[in-house]
Formats: C-alpha cells, structure tokens, sequence
C-alpha cells in the first residue's frame, strides 16, 4: 500500500516538472516579435529565446521568475535615455545579451541592468557592452553575475558611472567579469558577504574595485591594472583580500592599494608590481599582511597615522 | 626700495588668492584620500591665508572644519545639487539628508542654494532639512562605520 501511495505522488512530480518551462521564441518570424510580448505570454519556469537583432523597447521590466536568453547575441538598445533591463522578480537568469546606448543623466543612476529584488536566488547575465551604470543591483540578495564583458565609454571623466554597483547587498557572486572604462570598475556600499573572484578590472577613471561600508567580503584572484588606483577598501571591517595582482596603478594619488579606516582584514599572497605606492593604509586596525609580494613599486607600503595592531609576515 | 614695492605686491597678491576650481578625476579628498569625481557633492574649504582643501563629499568637508576654528577660513564651499560642478556657499546652503539620494560618504548629503528648492525635493524624495550649523552637530555625531 505504501509503495503504491509513493509511485503516485513520483509521478505526480514528474507531471508537475514536465508542465512548466515552455519556450518562447521571439525574433523576426517566430511567435514573438517582442520580448515584451513573450515576456506578458510567460510564467515562471519559462524560458524566453530571443534570437538575433536589435529590440528597441527599453526599459525591458522582468517582474517574473523566467529564464531570458539571447541567441546569437542579440542586441538591446536602450536609445541613449533609458535604461536596459529591470529585474524585479526573484530566480531570474539573463544570459547572452549586448546592451547599448544607456546614456548619462545627473538625476538617474541608468544601467544596463538593474536588479532591485529582495531574494534572487539565481540571477546570472553574460556577455555585453553599456555605456555608464553597468549592472546595478539594489536590495539585491544571493546572485551571479558572471562572465561579462563590461565596456565604459567615460563622456568627460567625471560623467562616467560605476560598472558592477551594489547597493545594500548580500550573498553576490562577481565571477569572471571584464571591466573597462568606467569611474569604479567594482563599486561596493553597504554589501556584505559578496565574494568577487577572477575579474580583470582595467582602465578603470577611480579605483578597479571600492568598497564602501562593506563588511565580511572576500575578493581573490583578480587583476587590477592601469587604474586611477587598484582596489580602495575604506570604512569597512573584516574584508579578505587573497592572490590579487595589483599591476601598473601609476601617478601622482595613485595606490595599487588604499586602506582607510578598516578593520581586521586579511591581506595574503597577492602581487604588486609597478605601482606608484603599493599600499596606502591610514586609521586601519588588525590587519594581517601576510606573504605578499612587492615588485618594482615607488614605495612598497606607506603607514600613515592611526594604524594600529597590524602585522606584517612573510614565511 | 622698487624692489621692495615689488615684492610686497607679489606678497599680497599670493594672500588673497581664492578658491580653485576641483579637476575632477584627478584631484583627491583631503579628508578622505578618494579621488574627488562626483560634482554634485564635491566641497572646498580655503584658509585666511589661501590654502586650498578639497572633497570629494559635503561629509568629508564637514568633519574636517568641524573640529577647526571656522574663522580661520575665508570660504567654506560645497557642489549645488541642482548645478553639477558649481560651488556654493556652505554657510547660507540648505541641506536634505535623504535615504533616496546617496552622496559618495555614505551621509546621504546634498546641498541646495534656496531652502524653497530644498524643501520641494523634500517632499518628493523624504529626508530631514538642515542649515550649517546643524548639520554640523548631525554629522559629526553619527557612527560612520556599520558593525
């Protein structure tokens, strides 16, 4: 008897997986001529195909769990006044689009992407260029952003924005991003237990990776090169910062490092070379500088006033 | 003595040198080390005897003079939220700390020349008003690192 009960709730589970996840096609001669129109036919489970071409009809608002997927790199073209897309839902995955023309504006932050949900328990993107804000995630929680490809185009230095931003953020993988020219490569506020792994940020106006009030976060594996300075960690306490190239972070407020007002960080086995400071580090308490190597810097380390407790190992 | 007049007037003309324009992307916080980029919340502070300090934040200018004599400086300057990049002065500005418009240090800070405009942006976006002095006292007494 109980096997009998077992076998029916079995296949009553296969029937439920097998009745979502339709795919939607959207593209010239496919069901779709729109993704707003595939996007409004949808439900969650869906996946959305959008196949090659240039889909003008920004900002794309994703407010249901779906998978989006461009085929053949599909272009977005937000038309120099709006942003990309807006995801607004939890468990969505974006993947394999080329944003363009998010254009500049003092009183709107406007991104490729913008993520402002509370729980995305799997949000990846892949592979685009932006103007100005790239990815923006605000309240955003456990999500990837991985392998994309993140081209600034600074208009007048200062107009440039930040490339991957999060704003009040928790639980984020930043995996294998290319990041160039724009203000911070990766900017951090408020963003607590985000781990940014494999990244090259280069060319970057400020600093290839800033963090902001940010505590618990990890950082491995990078390269910071040709930046205004590598990585700024400033106003935060427990940041780990392992095998990270700091490279050619030249000039005259230049730093392949910047420390100020941190607390209980852990800085290990990471390289600096060509830098005009290796590390600045002011007001900075309980940090753990441990086998690092120092290549061909104007000075290794500068110790400014208000440090207190640091260590400095090398096996 | 012609070389005298001379040099008294090169003197002078040192003291009464005023403020100077940020260049932004360059320029970093005296306060803060950051590079100063963002115009709209970008500050300035010069002494009696000229010297130029410059922030990226209205924050960073507010804990810096906070613990100073203010009379020691003939102009205390901030970025006008509605002129990107045009400096105001900080003494007859009118302040919104409001959660919906983040400023580079986390004070969540802007500056506007006219309380009117302060107080409409207020209405629209939420947040507290203040004038110099008590932004001064909010500032300084707020934790700037969370746990």
């Amino acid at each position: 008897m109980s096997r009998g009960l077992s076998l029916i709730l079995f296949f009553f589970l296969v029937s439920i997986s097998t009745s979502v996840g339709n795919k939607l096609h959207v593209g010239q001669d496919k069901p779709y001529a729109t993704i707003h129109s595939a996007l409004a036919a949808a439900t969650a489970g869906d996946q959305i195909i959008v196949h090659s071409g240039v889909y003008r009809e920004c900002p794309v608002h994703i407010n249901k769990s779906i998978t989006l997927t461009g085929y053949g790199m599909p272009v977005l073209d937000a038309e120099g006044e709006k942003e990309g897309f807006i995801i607004e839902a939890d468990s969505v995955t974006l993947e394999g689009f080329e944003i363009r023309n998010t254009g500049f504006s003092y009183i709107e932050d406007r991104a490729g992407i913008r993520v402002k949900r509370k729980h995305i328990s799997s949000f990846r993107t892949t592979d685009y260029i932006t103007l100005f804000f790239g990815i923006y995630l605000e309240h955003a929680k456990s999500g990837i952003v991985r392998n994309n490809a993140l081209h600034g185009k600074p208009l007048g230095e200062a107009n440039s924005g930040n490339s991957i931003h999060l704003w009040y953020c928790a639980d984020i993988d930043i995996e294998g991003n290319l990041i160039r020219g724009h203000r911070d490569g990766i900017y951090f506020e408020f963003a607590t237990e985000c781990r940014i792994r494999q990244n090259i940020s280069e060319g970057n106006l400020r600093y290839g990776l800033h963090f902001m009030f940010s505590n618990d976060d990890i950082y491995t594996g990078n390269t910071f090169r040709d930046n205004g300075a590598g990585v700024a960690v400033m106003f935060s306490r427990r940041i780990h910062m392992l095998n990270n190239l700091f490279h050619l972070n030249w000039g005259q407020a230049a730093y392949g490092l910047l420390l100020k007002e941190i607390y209980d960080a852990e800085i290990r086995e990471n390289i600096f070379q060509k830098n005009t400071i290796g590390i600045f580090t002011e007001g900075s308490n309980r940090i753990n500088y441990v086998d690092n190597d120092f290549l061909n810097n104007g000075w290794a380390v500068k110790v400014a006033g208000g440090c207190e407790k640091n260590k400095f190992h090398w096996k | 003595m012609r070389t005298l007049i001379l040099l008294t007037t090169l003197l002078i003309g040192a003291c009464s040198a005023g403020p100077q324009p940020i260049r932004y992307g360059e320029d970093a916080c005296n306060y803060c080390k950051m590079t100063i980029v963002d115009q709209q919340h970008s500050a300035e502070a010069v002494t009696l005897k000229g010297k130029v300090y410059k922030f990226d934040a209205i924050e960073c200018l507010v804990h810096y003079v906070s613990p100073l004599d203010e009379t020691t400086f003939s102009h205390l300057l901030v970025a006008n939220y509605d002129n990107p990049g045009v400096l105001i002065d900080a003494k007859t500005s009118s302040y919104l700390i409001s959660p919906n418009l983040p400023s580079p240090m986390g004070a969540f800070l802007n500056a506007f020349d006219d309380a009117n405009r302060s107080s409409a942006v207020q209405r629209e976006m939420s947040g507290e008003l203040h004038n110099w002095q008590s932004l001064k006292r909010t500032i300084t007494t707020r934790n700037q690192i969370p746990n």
